[in-house]
């Protein structure tokens, strides 16, 4: 499973890896954990490394 | 899914009420001390039921439900405080002389309930939050030497309206750690 670093901006206990996230802590969560908390969910967290792939640009248009 | 036992009161408090389940981000919570002991109540009215038993029958043919009154919550305070009073009351406050004037038109509160219950099981706790709460006051208990007069609250249960789906709901249960932080049950 893919994982990403997040900054917790509230604290979570996470039920099914039995782990507690204190506020303000960065670390390296499942990536469907994250997303579930991110901007789009309940915006407890932040993502801090996100690398988009590369968008290849199309010059012929 | 984690399971939960609920019971007792940490802390209740107190805000102008909201009509929308995004109201309770904005709210502006002022706390309830001093809950009078055993007093904390909510009660779910039961739905009425009236069965149609046809003449020749000697069973319902149909049963109507009827909706119950609207859900009540009671709780008791032991402390007279000028800020809740002023929301439970009409009356006039002056602070230089601690004087409060109880003027004689009634009021019903409109307000929201939030209540912490006590980590009974787990380190877990419930933030119960009613939104939309109707309340009346009374004051009772004689002024004895072995008894603090309370303020009882009496509230009818109203209802707000959901975020996403804008349906009629009547109270928001939040369940956290003994430290306050967010549980997420998910299952993988």
């Amino acid at each position: 499973m893919s994982k990403v670093k997040v900054k917790f901006l509230e604290a979570l206990f996470a039920e099914q890896t039995n782990t507690h996230y204190l506020k303000g802590a960065e670390v390296e969560i499942p990536a469907d954990l994250a997303e579930r908390h991110g901007k789009d969910g309940t915006g407890i967290l932040e993502i801090i490394e996100d690398k988009p792939k590369a968008i290849k640009l199309d010059k012929a248009k | 899914m984690a399971t939960y036992a609920v019971g007792g009161v940490e802390q209740i408090d107190l805000a102008p009420a909201f009509f929308t389940e995004a109201g309770a981000a904005t709210a502006v919570w002022v706390r309830a001390e001093n809950v009078a002991p055993d007093t904390v109540v909510y009660t779910k009215n039961a739905d009425t039921e009236t069965d149609l038993v046809p003449e020749d029958k000697d069973v319902a043919f149909i049963t109507f439900y009827t909706p119950g009154e609207a859900d009540t919550i009671v709780f008791g305070l032991l402390q007279h405080h000028p800020t809740i009073m002023a929301m439970l009351f009409n009356q006039e406050y002056t602070a230089a002389t601690s004087k409060t004037t109880m003027l004689a038109k009634r009021k019903v509160a409109n307000l929201a309930i939030r209540i912490t219950t006590r980590s009974m099981k787990d380190g877990r706790k419930q933030i119960i939050v009613i939104p939309n709460v109707n309340i009346t006051t009374s004051i009772v208990n004689n002024l004895s030497k072995t008894a603090l007069q309370q303020l009882l609250l009496t509230g009818k249960v109203g209802s707000f309206k959901t975020t996403t789906t804008n349906l009629d709901a009547i109270s928001i249960k939040t369940w956290v750690t003994d430290a306050g932080a967010v549980i997420d049950s998910t299952t993988p």
